[in-house]
């Protein structure tokens, strides 16, 4: 039975747009000593690249639930409401 | 004015549509707006309707003898079960439900239905169209700024759901919740076959589950879930208290796959294939106990529905029950505001009053010995 949640991401009907909808502050996360997004998103799609020294944005999978908004600490995130016909459709 | 409507209607779930139907019904030209394809589907997969509010709103839920029902449902509620799990036990307990009064639907083939419904009465539809800004003229908002125009109206009603982008960015709601203000949810859908589901949960044909789980006993998992046997599927769900799922560093899609490990559900659910997964948040701050300031339910010009406006009620079992009254509380603001032909905040503030006496009025379907097993687990929560 499917498990992780890339298993489950590939199961889901979206539509992608070309431009991210979640904008990230660069600055604040690079500082952020917890990093909670890449725990807490059940979508996976915020992950520390130590390499870039950069939070990468796989806005592609997001379930637009909205909860990186309550859950990253310092505000770092904006989300924005995809556009129509984009994303979950 | 171009695109002027009476009324636009942000968000075709089951607050927004249920306002437009009776808008429509009362022969207010109403707009209904809709970010995705086919009305919001996006966050849960199956949920419970009880008809006792929608059939009075959705004249043709029933035929018109009166006996069939019309609308897509998947299984009557035959069983509400409470399962209570500890960490290698578990208690449950049922409440039969002989009325036949409530059924399990698929949001998705439902929500179309509502869509047709609300077309039928009269209202317009335009779905793929995200609304990006309320539109203010001389301190009144007047209309809505999507990403294919502009559109007029007399009065936004704003229902898009308990992730309300639009209401934070336009001021009308204070800011974000606190994660201890929240739960995080999980839901994923498994098929298997309409047999194997009656012969797991000793249903009989059409006849149906919906389960809740408490799951406070578990040392690594405190929280709760909840499953509804679908035709040839089973939704099953999880949610805990978003802070409490932070503090401890995990996922909620591990929440749900340790509920799934659990032997008492283990055996439900085994050789399903998953076929979808989503999530979602819901308010523990609802409009019972939140603070006036953090939320505006109206404004010149504009009001608030369902989950947008904390109008949920995450331990019922008809979740939408709610939202459903709250469109239709807001709906008949409108029809007031309009033979005043008065659509300031002066006037919509009678929508407090027609908001606050819902969550006093029996809206689930389940009986109140449930009720009183829910108050009783909150407490102790
Ligand atoms: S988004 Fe928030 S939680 Fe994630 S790294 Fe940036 S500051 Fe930290
Ligand atoms: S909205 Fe939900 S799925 Fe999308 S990035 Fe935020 S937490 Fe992840």
């Amino acid at each position: 039975m499917v498990k992780t949640i890339e298993e489950k991401i590939f199961l889901i009907k979206s539509c992608p747009d070309t431009e991210s909808h979640i904008k990230v502050n660069q600055d604040i996360c690079t500082i952020c000593t917890g990093k909670e997004c890449t725990k807490f998103c059940p979508a996976n799609v915020f992950a520390w690249s130590p390499v870039n020294n950069k939070l990468i944005v796989g806005y592609e999978n997001c379930l637009e639930c909205g909860l990186c908004t309550v859950g990253c600490p310092y505000g770092s995130i904006r989300y924005e409401q995809p556009k129509g016909g984009f994303g979950r459709i | 004015m171009k695109n002027k409507h009476e009324v636009i209607i942000v968000g075709a779930g089951p607050a927004g549509l249920s306002a437009a139907k009776v808008l429509a019904d009362n022969g207010i030209k109403t707009l209904v707006l809709e970010k995705t394809k086919k009305g919001a589907s996006k966050n849960f997969y199956s949920g419970i309707i009880s008809e006792e509010h929608m059939k009075g709103i959705f004249t043709n839920f029933f035929d018109s003898s009166g006996g069939k029902i019309m609308a897509p449902f998947e299984r009557f509620v035959d069983q509400y079960r409470v399962y209570i799990l500890q960490e290698d036990s578990f208690t449950s307990f049922n409440v039969q439900n002989n009325k036949q009064n409530s059924y399990i639907v698929l949001r998705e083939p439902f929500n179309q239905w509502l869509i047709k419904e609300v077309q039928k009465a009269g209202a317009e539809v335009i779905t793929e169209t995200a609304v990006k800004n309320l539109i203010i003229n001389d301190g009144k908002i007047s209309g809505v700024k999507t990403d294919s125009g502009e559109f007029f109206a007399n009065v936004v009603i704003i229902g898009e759901g308990v992730n309300p982008v639009l209401t934070k960015s336009s001021g009308l709601r204070a800011g974000e919740f606190k994660s201890n203000q929240i739960f995080s949810f999980v839901e994923e859908d498994i098929s298997m076959s309409a047999e194997t589901i009656e012969e797991r949960f000793n249903l009989s044909p059409f006849h149906g589950i919906s389960a809740k789980l408490f799951t406070q006993g578990i040392p690594d998992m405190p929280g709760i879930g909840y499953i509804h046997t679908n035709h040839n599927s089973i939704s099953i769900g999880a949610g805990m208290l978003f802070s409490e799922l932070i503090s401890r560093n995990i996922n909620p899609n591990e929440c749900l796959e340790r509920l799934k490990e659990h032997s008492c559900i283990k055996p439900l659910i085994a050789n399903g294939t998953t076929k979808n997964y989503c999530s979602y948040m819901l308010p523990v701050l609802t409009l019972k106990n939140q603070n006036d300031k953090f939320l505006k339910l109206f404004s010149n010009g504009c009001l608030i529905i369902g989950g947008a406006a904390l109008i949920t009620d995450m331990l019922s079992w008809d979740v939408s029950a709610v939202a459903v009254l709250s469109g239709k509380a807001a709906a008949q603001t409108v029809i007031k505001a309009k033979e005043l032909n008065d659509y300031s905040s002066n006037t919509l503030s009678h929508y407090i009053h027609l908001v606050k006496a819902i969550h006093e009025l029996p809206h689930d379907p389940n009986p109140d010995m449930l009720n009183n097993f829910n108050n009783a687990v909150l407490q102790r929560k």
